[in-house]
Parts: structure tokens; sequence; C-alpha cells
């Protein structure tokens, strides 16, 4: 049972341990958060993702107690399919961007007594076999959140595009906020509700990413990093050079003004 | 009396102008920093537009080969503030449509699954 587990690990970092290697390793075994007494909800924006949100929210419904997707007023049956698949579906009636939809799905989640909130994409891109990862470390108090990095695990399947862009903006993420992190663009990560609460999503759009990273720093947030699995099944998809400086723009007047 | 030039006219026109505004925006919306600074601004060009020759030798002193390119480089930062402050009052719309978007779907989805919000008193 991982609630044992987790009451093992809290002993051993009263006896010591601490935060030691080997002990996150033994943290790393299988879980199975269903199996859980903390209630995990999965938070999935979406938008215009009939092709993939079904089996997103299926699988994704293995590993969390809850499963919250947010349509952003899609063209197409995300929301039905994603309700028929057994999600809860908060739908934007005006398209408001990733942010938005991030910060809807993440105070629903706060009202519903979320322990955890896992937050990744509907289009596939990131694998739900990896939530027990991510959740492991907030499960055992290690941190406040977990932040699955792409660049932690084998990158040879990412465009070139989307390396050089990822690139730039983690490399402008750390020189506004001064934060060490290896992926700061992920959108797959885990939260605890003490993170959750804290954070304040101002962004509506793609800067979201990075804005939660300066919301980390700000509120001395404990974060960690895991490799995650990523696939790229539409390689096209994602920002642009243009929304780049778009981000970069509105990251400095959300640090300055 | 000394010669005025076209550009005097359009200068004094356009301050007039800019002036009547600020005028008309203060009585609205009351004084604030933003409006203290576009009026010294105004203040600021219409001495320049009046008294020449002092300026010319303040542009001088500052860098510029005249008080017209002076005039460009403030006009130009106060036209990029300007812009600055139109956008963060656009952002603060966008936020506001935001906040009414997701609050009609977090209660439609209340609404619709009866979920009660735990931290709510009766």
């Amino acid at each position: 049972m991982i609630v044992s587990h987790s009451k093992k690990f809290e002993r051993q970092k009263t006896e010591g341990e601490g935060t030691s290697a080997s002990a996150e390793c033994r943290l790393q075994s299988k879980v199975m958060p269903h199996q859980l007494k903390q209630k995990i909800f999965a938070v999935i924006p979406a938008y215009n993702e009939e092709k993939t949100i079904s089996e997103v929210v299926r699988s994704t419904k293995n590993y969390v107690s809850n499963v919250i997707v947010i349509d952003d007023c899609s063209t197409d049956r995300t929301a039905k399919l994603a309700e028929e698949s057994g999600a809860l579906v908060i739908q934007h009636i005006i398209n408001r961007g990733l942010g938005a939809s991030l910060s809807s799905g993440i105070k629903t989640a706060l009202a519903l007594s979320a322990d955890v909130i896992v937050t990744l994409d509907a289009d596939k891109q990131h694998n739900p076999e990896n939530i027990p990862i991510l959740i492991e470390p907030i499960l055992g108090d290690i941190c406040d959140i977990v932040i699955g990095s792409r660049f932690k695990s084998d990158t040879k399947d990412m465009p070139m595009r989307k390396k050089i862009g990822n690139y730039l903006l983690n490399k402008l993420t750390q020189l506004l906020y001064s934060i060490n992190c290896t992926d700061t663009q992920s959108g797959f990560r885990a939260l605890n509700r003490k993170a959750a609460s804290l954070i304040n999503i101002k962004l509506d759009r793609y800067g979201v990413a990075s804005e939660i990273i300066g919301e980390i720093k700000k509120h001395n947030l404990r974060v960690l990093e895991r490799p995650i699995d990523t696939i790229y099944l539409d390689k096209r998809k994602g920002t642009t050079a243009l929304d780049g400086l778009k981000i970069f723009f509105d990251l400095l007047l959300r640090r300055f003004f | 009396m000394p010669e005025i030039l076209l550009i005097h006219i359009f200068g004094i026109i356009l301050l007039a102008l800019v002036t009547l505004i600020l005028f008309v925006n203060i009585k609205k919306k009351g004084f604030d920093i933003f409006t203290l600074f576009v009026l010294l601004a105004v203040i600021f060009l219409l001495a320049m537009v009046l008294y020449k020759q002092p300026f010319y030798s303040l542009s001088t002193k500052l860098g510029f080969l005249r008080p017209f390119e002076l005039f460009l480089t403030i006009t130009s930062v106060l036209a990029l503030l300007l812009a600055i402050k139109l956008y963060l009052a656009y952002k603060t719309t966008e936020r506001d449509i935001t906040t009414i978007v997701q609050h009609l779907g977090i209660k439609e989805l209340k609404d619709k699954n009866r979920i009660k919000n735990p931290n709510e008193k009766d």
C-alpha cells in the first residue's frame, strides 16, 4: 500500500535518512494511486482534441481518482467524448487559452478537496503511466511540485523546432526567475494542495508554464524534476517563434508591472 | 517679432489638443501619476516651441543636433509608455473576460453534477 509506503518514508526522514538518493529510489517503486486515500485529480486542458481525448481520459483514470477536462470552446466533439469517457468537463464558452483552462481545472479540483493535482496534455503527448513517478515525491512530502522533464530522458524524437524554442524559453525563464530547471515549458506536472492554492495563474495563454516557474520561486515552493516519456504525434503543433516572443513580453510585463 | 514657422503652428495646435484631452481626462477620472507625467511632458514641449534658443543649447548639451530630435525622442518614449499602458488595460479586460468564462464553466459543472464546494457553508 502506498499510504504505508509514504509513512515509511516519513519515518525514514525523521530517522535522519532525509531526502537521500536511496530514499528517493525506494519511492520509485510502482504506485497505484487509486489505492490511495488521498484524492488525486488529473487536470487536462483540451481544445479540439476529439481524436485523442477519450483514450487520454481512460488511461489517466487508471492512475487518479478523478479526471477534469477543460474544453476550451472546442468546435468538435471533445467535451462530449471526454464526458462519455468518465471525466468531469468544464466548458469555456469562449476560447481563453491554456493558462485559463489550467486555472479553471485547478480551481475546480481544489473545490473538490483534491490533495494532489496532476496536469497533462490532451494530445497524448504525455504518457499517463508516468503519473506515479510524478506523484510519489509529493505523497512522500519530499516536495510541493514535481515537473516532468522531457530533457531528462531521450529527446531524439523531439522536433528540432521544438528543441530550439524550448531551449530559448528555458533560458529566458531561468534568466527572469533565476531558477534551475531543465524543462520550464513542460505541461506534465504534479502539485500538492498547498502549491495549487498558492500558485496564482494570471496569464491566459502559453506563458503559463513560465508563470508557474515564477510562482514557484515567489512562494519558495520545493520543486523536483522527474524524467518523462514524450510522444510527438503532431510535430507541427506547439508554440511558434512569434508565440515565444509574446510569451517573453508577457512575462516581462508580469514581472515588472 | 520672432519668425513663426509652420512647425510652430502645428506644434501649438497639437499641444493645445493634448492639453484639452488631458483636461477632459482629469475631469472624468481624476488626477493620477501618469496624467501628471503627460502634463509635464506637454508643458516641456510647449516651452520648447516657444523658447527656441535655450532649448537649442539644451539639446546640444544632451547630445542632440537640433531641438526637434529631442522632441522626437521624448514623444517616442511617451508613445511607448502609452502603448504599454494601453496593453496593460487590454490585458486587464482579457483577465476579466476569463474570470467570467471560468465562473460560468465551473458553475455549470457544479450544477450539472450537483457538486457542492466542501468549504461553502449552507
